[in-house]
């Protein structure tokens, strides 16, 4: 018979922690005299790869930045920063010496909607922990600056300051993913899906910036009838109207015009323009389909996103956005009546006139 | 102070003899209790609206003497409304009837605001023309009728968004508000929006990192954006960034 004095399960918790401890660490980094400090999780210990929150390094000139990392010897070594990718507010840090460093255990159970879990960090007074549980699963969503996220992880409870750049930890210590303080409200978790891709990008010294269309767009609220042909359906009954279409650019070889309404790049659906950047994210030089309506009507085009505009372009397409395009693609979409008319009027005639609200 | 002090005194004497319900809210310094006189011919719709007023923590004065004016309402004395009345009322609220288009509008004079409510928006442009400070709809809740009564007790005018298109001149033609960015910002903002660092971008121009950082935070500013990612999606819904 088990003694009931012994607060066996009491300790889960603290059980969990010590398991994840070795993979936990502290950053610190040193900004115009005062300094910065974060969690940070092991990735790859072999490579002394850790991953942290992207805002240890706000406003941070990144190649000359003196970070220190303590494990949980306490003792500093020198880290580098490999990269960051602020849509996602994560970034790669790399130390050489590994010693007492480990990889922490990642979960192979998906979470459940209550399923009991917790923040873990280690600060500059030990380690940390907090407790909270999954009030709600999610589908793929898109942060505000472009980052594509593959679910939605709702914890109940503020994440509590020190604890972004640290793990989501379940009551085995086994890793869900990586808490980051500004995307959402409150904290949000990152799925080990995310952050793994992400991390893997910028340890490749890949380029999580957008592949560049060269259209000037804007967003449009489409009729159930326009989008009803589309497969999978739309969950978002929006896409983005074509105002500018830059000349040479991967939309004009690619056969896009003023007036068209893209709704899809390859299966990333793109009601607006932070899921756009993050369907193009990472693919200058790769070709993708788009998806799109023209006369009502759902076509695809291979598009190869380029680098980047020409300068000086965008001053062009900003005063044509503003204008509502040139007067040739004014007639081109049938509403050089009301070209000089003021945007709203502009863009309202386009719509209608594609047969898109 | 003094006046607050006899506002207190009259809330606590109108509570005294029952006629209002005090809100919490009415017991913070700052919300003086109001007062309104009903000018409203059916004794049935008076109640309610009375009623639903006192709810709301505005005192209702019940007009002595003529409290269903049969003839024409011109003034406020037609109404029966005395001169003690109106000196204690802060808003006169009139009711235009549910509809029938004959019913005369009373011409207000003095110092007292008169609000009313109408079924449409072809009386509320009457009423503004003979006077009148505010107009409602007749179906508002009592919680949107209080805050218009004290809008008006303070010198406003409100005009139901119903009634918007016909009291209010014609829609202005839209005006794009572009965000205004200078030659060099914009320079700096398609270098952002390629992921280039502050650093970066002061090589690509010419410019001293100082000088780079100051515009790149000038950007973060402009777009109310948190992130360098940030700005390049909201100046991409602004229009002045291609994708």
């Amino acid at each position: 018979m088990s003694d009931p004095t012994s607060n066996s399960q009491g300790h889960v918790l603290a059980d969990a922690l010590d398991r994840v401890a070795p993979a936990l660490v502290l950053l610190q980094v040193d900004l115009e005299g005062r300094p910065r400090l974060a969690t940070g999780l092991v990735w790859k210990a072999a490579d002394g790869l850790i991953a942290t929150t992207s805002r240890l390094f706000r406003d941070a000139e990144a190649r000359d930045l003196a970070i220190q990392v303590r494990g949980a010897d306490g003792k500093p070594r020198r880290g580098t920063l490999v990269g960051r990718d602020e849509a996602t507010e994560l970034a790669l840090v790399r130390v050489e010496d590994t010693a007492g460093l480990a990889d922490a255990e990642l979960a192979t159970q998906p979470l459940r909607v209550g399923t009991f879990v917790a923040p873990a960090a280690r600060t500059d007074l030990g380690l940390r922990v907090a407790l909270g549980l999954v009030k709600g699963l999610g589908p793929a969503w898109v942060t505000s600056g472009g980052g594509a996220v593959d679910q939605r992880i709702d914890v109940e409870g503020e994440l509590p300051p020190g604890f972004a750049g640290g793990p989501l930890i379940d009551f085995g210590g086994r890793v869900h993913g990586l808490n980051v303080r500004g995307l959402v409200q409150g904290g949000t978790t990152l799925p080990v899906s995310t952050v793994s891709r992400v991390v893997d990008a910028l340890a490749q010294g890949a380029t999580t910036a957008s592949g560049h269309l060269g259209v000037g767009i804007r967003e449009l609220e489409l009729p159930a009838h326009a989008v009803a042909g589309v497969t999978p359906p739309l969950t978002d009954p929006r896409g983005l109207l074509v105002t500018w279409v830059g000349q040479g650019s991967a939309a004009a070889q690619a056969g896009l015009q003023v007036g068209d309404v893209l709704i899809r790049i390859d299966d990333r659906d793109t009601p607006d323009h932070a899921h756009l950047i993050a369907a193009l994210s990472g693919k200058a030089g790769a070709p993708v389909s788009v998806l799109f309506l023209r006369h009502g009507r759902a076509e695809v085009v291979q598009a190869t996103p380029g680098a980047r505009t020409p300068r000086g372009d965008e001053a062009h397409a900003g005063a044509h956005h503003a204008r509502g395009a040139t007067r040739s693609s004014a007639r081109a979409c049938g509403t050089e009546a009301v070209w000089g008319r003021g945007p709203g009027a502009f863009w309202a005639q386009v719509a209608r006139h594609w047969g898109v609200r | 102070m003094q006046a607050y002090d006899e506002r207190r005194l009259e809330i606590a004497r109108r509570s005294a003899k029952g006629r209002i319900e005090l809100a919490p809210s009415l017991s913070d310094l700052h919300v003086p209790a109001r007062s309104i006189a009903l000018v409203v011919r059916d004794p049935l719709a008076r109640r309610g609206l009375a009623s639903a007023l006192r709810l709301e923590g505005i005192a209702v004065e019940e007009v002595t003497g003529n409290q269903a004016p049969s003839g024409p309402v011109r003034t406020a004395g037609d109404a029966g409304l005395g001169a003690e009345v109106l000196a204690e009322v802060d808003v006169i609220l009139w009711d235009d009837g549910a509809g029938a288009g004959d019913v005369e509008v009373p011409r207000p004079q003095g110092a007292t605001p008169w609000i009313g409510l109408v079924a449409d928006g072809a009386r509320a442009k009457t009423l503004f023309a003979r006077g009148f400070r505010g107009a409602v709809r007749r179906d508002a809740d009592p919680g949107q009728l209080a805050s218009a009564l004290e809008a008006v007790a303070r010198g406003l005018v409100v005009i139901d968004p119903a009634f918007g298109a016909a009291v209010l001149p014609g829609p202005e033609p839209v005006r794009d508000e572009t965000l205004h960015l200078s030659p060099r910002e914009t320079e700096v903002l398609e270098l952002l929006a390629e992921g280039l660092s502050n650093k970066e971008i002061a090589l690509e121009l010419g410019l001293s990192p100082h000088t780079a950082k100051f515009h790149v935070t000038a950007l973060l500013d402009k777009f109310g954006a948190e992130t360098r990612t940030e700005a390049v999606v909201r100046a991409a819904r602004a229009g002045l960034l291609t994708l």
